[in-house]
């Protein structure tokens, strides 16, 4: 199936500017041992024919699967799809005795114990890339900003790469891995990073030129497609988004809404304030400011691209929001900027909830069934 | 059995005092733990060349040390085989009834219902044949109990080994746990009326399986309560806290023989209710499974030991009667509740089949059966050791097939 080579990069679609989509993949956990299960062919089989708003869809190991919504207009219109998705993907889980989670890593689950989803696509990519293919077994959250042309597509992809710390410091959830404490708030992100085409996306502001790009890469014969790329932003020419994916799943669906929302109060800022103009450059401190942000979240450092101020990335995500406050307020979007903003306000993430609990616990396990308890909203 | 070393008319006198006699006098421990080393053994090859779970070779090896050694090795140690089987066995029910998740079943009412459809369809089953074979209703009903039951150790041993997880192998284990507990139930009810103890009183005919019931709920609560006060201040998954887990295991096993209670009932509540008693996550100690694992390769070495060549032919056309009729039984009550239960036809087929397996006391139940009816001996109990002996042999390889036909093996 993914033999064939896409040549020519799709037409970039028309999308209503600023509308929303969100994908989240979940963790499907067993009811035995808390540990990662391969469920996703029975959940699949039973949520078919079950009525919800978006898709349901597997993932590359069967331990995985993942959610997604219709295009949504605003936070309000993505709550409730997400609330209901999540109420169906619930009942049905609880029907086979499993638990879905948020949160970017299983805390104590073994690579070497998943199996690749049963798919031409995931037994390639298990293929191709080996062991990293199971260690992907990580889960985030991804959100589609639609775009109404592809150049501006491409400028708000290189607009936001300033704020990617922030996207990554209010999501990040995942700060065990293997039963372990990394000491990072997001580290999830260090298993995306061992992708060879990971990263940023080239720095071209023109459709052409990101045309040319993609040309020149098909003709290496090193990527296949646009899905070959695992960019912290990319573009979607199919859907006429671009798709933020730096994100950890958050430990709940509000959550999930909230951070999107966020996302596209900034698009808005960015496309109609237009506070900087994007540059190369500005790629200078990406690597540096993305690290701070996995590692230490709200308390890491920002150097802001064109200068050499250092921020304290909470501090910067609460400058943020008084400068976005108005496009959240058009997009109907304060209630959750207010809600981002506590948490930020109180250094609290998904990241240092877990270790909360943890520490309270002193039992991965128990966290694990608190996470899912939260997810189905039933904690 | 200790020989006199000091009789001087002794013919295998030795040349020097401190030297053995000759031939040697070997206790029947020795080959007792021959035998044990010989079933791993053959076990690890099972695994090994055909792929299947070590434990179907054990009730194998068994049998053939009986045909060899005469099933004399196990008579003279009874008392000891026995204890070590029984917390092998308990063991193995604790760890089972700590899977069943009580918030499931309230989820899925679906899946109690197929519960209760196997178990009732087997009995019925096993019922009939024995009716129609001529027995009384009484000693029928004590058969058809007795088939309810899926053997616990069969099952937890096979999904164990396989590491086997998914809707097939958790259904396997939570369908086992509740039929065992229907069984034993219902055995004691059918044996009160056999021996004529209610003899036309309610009172008593009500009242014993409430004892049971109630008497083995609170056993289990002590057990639970105990352990999960334990594991508060002391991680419980550490190896060294499997000594303290095995002793109170002990100390119950005593107290429930002490209350006349059912070993198996006391020991399925005991982990219910540790599993569902808190909202804490409760997980199995794996050290512990270990240390029963041992125990195990015993108790499927004796149940083999039990089983002659003669039983599996005796019974001839009706043994794979009564076995067919029950397995189908059991697969028919899976699948009729299997799509709006949540599971894919298919792996209710896999469910039903693998539900298959008896439960090891049948053997015990239909000589002791025998003793009480002589009349018996000619039709029913031949049959019934018959299909007993079968499927002791066959059940291993049957759940270890269906399970790795689910893709739910992970090894």
């Amino acid at each position: 199936m993914n033999n064939e080579i896409d040549h020519e990069l799709p037409d970039f679609s028309k999308s209503e500017a600023l509308t929303l989509g969100i994908e989240l993949e979940l963790q499907i956990v067993g009811g035995q041992d808390y540990n990662l299960i391969g469920a996703a062919p029975d959940l699949l089989r039973e949520m078919t024919g079950r009525e919800h708003p978006g898709d349901v869809k597997p993932e590359i190991t069967d331990s995985m699967i993942e959610l997604s919504t219709d295009i949504c207009r605003d936070y309000k219109d993505a709550l409730s799809q997400l609330r209901s998705i999540r109420n169906e993907l619930v009942r049905q889980a609880d029907r086979l005795g499993i638990l879905l989670s948020g949160g970017g890593t299983h805390p104590f689950q073994h690579w070497g114990k998943q199996a690749i989803f049963d798919a031409p696509r995931f037994h390639l990519l298990s293929q191709l890339y080996g062991y990293l293919a199971k260690q992907f077994t990580i889960f985030g959250q991804h959100v589609h900003i639609g775009c109404a042309c592809p150049d501006r597509a491409l400028w708000l992809l290189h607009a936001f790469n300033r704020y990617i710390p922030h996207l990554i410091a209010l999501s990040a959830a995942s700060p065990f891995v293997q039963g372990f404490d990394t000491g990072f708030q997001s580290a999830r992100l260090n298993s995306v990073f061992a992708f060879p085409l990971s990263g940023r996306a080239p720095f071209v502001l023109s459709w052409d030129e990101f045309n040319t790009y993609y040309r020149k890469m098909i003709a290496t014969g090193v990527v296949k497609s646009m899905k070959d790329f695992y960019w912290d932003i990319r573009p979607k020419p199919e859907f006429g988004t671009i798709e933020l994916r730096v994100m950890d799943t958050p430990r709940t669906v509000e959550r999930a809404a909230q951070i999107a929302a966020y996302a596209q109060a900034l698009a808005r800022y960015l496309l109609e304030e237009k506070p900087t103009e994007p540059r190369e450059d500005d790629y200078l401190v990406y690597t540096f400011n993305r690290f701070q942000a996995c590692r230490f979240g709200y308390d890491g450092t920002l150097v802001v691209p064109g200068s050499a101020e250092q921020r304290n990335i909470g501090d910067d995500i609460i400058r943020t929001m008084a400068a976005i406050e108005m496009h959240a307020y058009d997009l109907g979007a304060t209630e959750a900027l207010n809600l981002l903003r506590t948490e930020v306000l109180q250094s609290r993430n998904g990241a240092s909830e877990i270790r909360r609990i943890y520490a309270n616990e002193g039992s991965l396990e128990e966290l694990v069934r608190q996470s899912c308890e939260l997810w189905a909203g039933r904690a | 059995m200790i020989p006199d070393a000091f009789n001087m008319s002794s013919i295998n006198e030795p040349f020097a005092f401190f030297l053995p006699a000759w031939p040697l006098l070997l206790s029947p421990p020795l080959w007792i733990a021959l035998a044990v080393a010989l079933a791993a053994l053959a076990g690890e090859w099972v695994r090994r060349y055909l792929g299947l779970p070590r434990i179907t070779a054990y009730p194998v090896v068994g049998m053939l040390v009986a045909t060899v050694a005469g099933d004399r090795l196990v008579a003279e140690h009874d008392e000891w085989l026995r204890w070590g089987l029984n917390v092998a066995l308990a063991i193995l029910l604790f760890e089972l009834g700590s899977r069943v998740d009580l918030r499931w079943l309230r989820h899925n009412r679906w899946l109690l219902a197929t519960s209760f459809g196997e178990s009732l369809a087997a009995f019925a089953a096993i019922f009939a044949i024995s009716r129609y074979l001529g027995i009384a209703s009484e000693p029928a009903a004590l058969l058809a109990a007795i088939g309810m039951s899926t053997s616990p150790a069969v099952i937890m041993r096979v999904v164990t080994e396989s590491n086997a997880q998914g809707q097939v192998s958790t259904r396997l284990l939570v369908l086992t746990a509740l039929n065992t507990i229907y069984s034993v139930v219902t055995i004691h009810l059918a044996m009160g009326m056999l021996h004529q103890h209610y003899s036309g009183d309610w009172v008593l005919a009500i009242s014993h399986p409430l004892y049971l019931l109630g008497a083995g709920l609170i056993v289990g609560k002590l057990l639970a309560m105990t352990i999960s006060r334990l594991h508060h201040w002391l991680t419980l998954r550490d190896e060294y806290a499997s000594i303290i887990l095995l002793s109170i295991v002990l100390m119950t096993i005593g107290l429930i023989e002490a209350l006349r209670l059912p070993v198996t009932l006391c020991m399925l509540f005991a982990g219910i209710v540790l599993r569902n008693g808190e909202r804490r996550a409760w997980v199995f100690p794996e050290h512990f499974g270990s240390v029963g694992g041992v125990l195990v390769v015993l108790l499927f070495l004796v149940v083999g030991i039990q089983i002659k060549m003669e039983h599996l032919l005796t019974g001839g056309f009706l043994a794979l009667l009564l076995i067919g009729a029950r397995s189908l039984a059991k697969l028919c009550g899976v699948l009729l509740f299997a799509r709006p239960a949540g599971i894919s036809w298919r792996q209710g087929l896999l469910l039903g089949v693998a539900l298959s397996p008896a439960a090891g006391p049948v053997m015990v139940a239909a000589s002791d059966l025998g003793q009480i009816y002589p009349q018996l001996q000619g039709t029913l109990i031949p049959v019934a050791m018959s299909a007993a002996a079968i499927m002791e042999l066959a059940g291993p390889i049957i759940v270890a097939l269906c399970l790795k036909w689910s893709g739910e093996r992970r090894e």
